[in-house]
């Protein structure tokens, strides 16, 4: 009997990971207790050995069949919960510490993405990299083959196309942070920034409309203009998602201009670590919990961004680089200066 | 006292399982495993719920504000009774689990969730030619 009590029990355990984290964090462990002391009120209850034991397996099979209905409304109402939480009465806060509660907005910015997301927050810059890459080894000097010139439209039509979805699967989401590095990428297409961007052989200047037909997608796919709200509400409760989608819209530029004209032995070896770097500022982003280690994630990887450059330019496109790092260096505090004003203003209203 | 306005307008009519939770907590403060006996023996045995159910449902009537959790240990140096079940626990184990109460709020709407099935019940009474109880 001991034994049936320790598997079920086990193997509850593993159910339980199915559930959203915070829930999990939140009722986990007190799931369990309940679940355990369940299984052992079968002790003491009447009837043979083998109806306990039927009994125990048949409470263990009531919770995996009750499983999919509980881990979708607890999916559910954590989205309802995100969303504003404009299910509830007014003067309610959240069971959900991790949540934008109406009162839990310092834990909501300060609660650090999982390593899931912020993988997936990677993910453009690393396919933007992978893209240049293909580009860039069929420019080479003295290598150039018409014939690959289709994988590299290819190339870029995909990171675009990826970003888009991203974007689009983002907005469905309710916008998480992962989702404005996505944003970012897709500006930096449609902006046709100095004219360097997928756009020249991608829709020409028109390719902002696939974007906007995704997040109008999106939009009745979630059948409601809340994540719009979300876009706009994550933005006020966290400035350094501004920043995280200037660093997508303009940060992988510094590739573009470190390699254009500029090509020596190390060049793609190079590309390789501006991809890397870019990938790990955007993960160490997600993954950092206050507003402070997020903006200097960023900052840090444009640093060793422009030191790689310094590394292996020549003196002349110094002066350039520098130009770049304190604009988009500073275009990205802009963020964190209105989260200073916001947190001030909330300051003194709170005295 | 910001609850006195809340409106329950929204919250009723409730599920038979959130009844049934909020039924079970209107006497006296009680953890996850009482609830769960305390709903099968107030349903006859009909409605018995999975952990899942009882704890998502606890979530949602926590953040709705109806239910609200007592940590067990501040109850027992408060030297209040906390109903523990059968007594089958792990040593020890008490001092993690967790006590849920209603609040004012949630019995308010439990009053008026009654209100409401009492005028469905007059209502059906008359439709079908029999008076209420």
């Amino acid at each position: 009997m001991n034994r049936l009590e320790r598997v079920l029990t086990g193997l509850y355990v593993y159910l339980l990971r199915l559930f959203p984290r915070p829930f999990r964090s939140e009722f986990a462990a007190e799931m369990q207790q309940v679940f355990t002391q369940t299984v052992r009120s079968f002790r003491t209850a009447p009837g043979s050995l083998w109806k306990r034991k039927i009994g125990m397996i048949h409470l263990f099979l009531r919770e995996v069949i009750d499983l999919p209905a509980a881990v979708w409304n607890a999916l559910r109402f954590r989205s309802a919960q995100a969303a504003g939480g404009s299910d509830l009465p007014d003067g309610v806060g959240s069971a959900y510490p991790e949540t934008p509660g109406r009162q839990g907005d310092r834990r909501w910015t300060g609660e650090p993405s999982t390593w899931g997301e912020a993988l997936l927050g990677a993910v453009p810059f690393i396919l933007y990299g992978l893209a240049y890459f293909v580009v860039a080894f069929n420019e080479r000097p003295g290598f150039h083959n018409p014939a690959l010139e289709v994988y590299t439209r290819y190339a870029s039509q995909a990171v675009y196309i990826v970003s888009v979805v991203g974007l689009a699967a983002g907005c469905v989401k309710g916008f998480p942070r992962w989702s404005y590095a996505y944003l970012g990428m897709v500006l930096y297409a449609a902006l046709n920034i100095f004219n360097m961007n997928f756009s020249v052989i991608f829709l020409g200047r028109r390719v902002w409309i696939l974007a906007a037909a995704a997040v109008l997608v999106a939009l009745l796919v979630a059948r409601s203009l809340r994540p719009v709200k979300q876009l706009f509400l994550g933005i006020w409760q966290d400035w350094s998602r501004v920043a995280l989608a200037c660093y997508a819209a303009l940060v992988p530029i510094f590739t573009v201009i470190f390699l254009d004209g500029n090509w020596g032995t190390f060049e793609l070896a190079g590309l390789v670590f501006d991809t890397l770097l870019l990938a790990a500022g955007a993960i160490v982003f997600l993954r950092s919990r206050t507003l402070w280690q997020r903006v200097a994630a960023l900052q840090a990887a444009m640093f060793f961004l422009a030191c790689k450059g310094m590394l292996l330019s020549s003196w002349n496109i110094w002066v350039t680089l520098f130009d770049c790092v304190s604009f988009w260096g500073g275009l990205m505090l802009i963020p964190l200066l209105f989260a200073l004003l916001r947190r001030g203003v909330g300051f003194l209203l709170s005295r | 006292m910001a609850k006195q306005t809340l409106s329950i307008t929204g919250l009723v009519p409730l599920r038979e399982p959130t009844l049934y939770i909020l039924l079970s907590l209107a006497q006296e403060k009680k953890h996850g495993y009482a609830i769960l006996r305390e709903v099968k023996a107030l349903s006859s045995g009909r409605v018995s719920l999975s952990t899942g159910t009882l704890y998502g449902a606890l979530g949602r009537l926590l953040t709705q504000g109806l239910v609200e959790r007592v940590a067990e240990e501040a109850l027992k140096a408060a030297g209040e009774d906390v109903q523990v079940g059968d007594g089958v626990e792990e040593p020890g184990s008490s001092r993690q689990r967790k006590s849920y109460q209603l609040t004012q709020f949630g019995l308010r709407v439990l009053e008026g969730e009654i209100a409401r099935m009492q005028a469905l019940l007059s209502t059906a009474r008359r439709q079908i030619g029999r008076e209420p109880l």
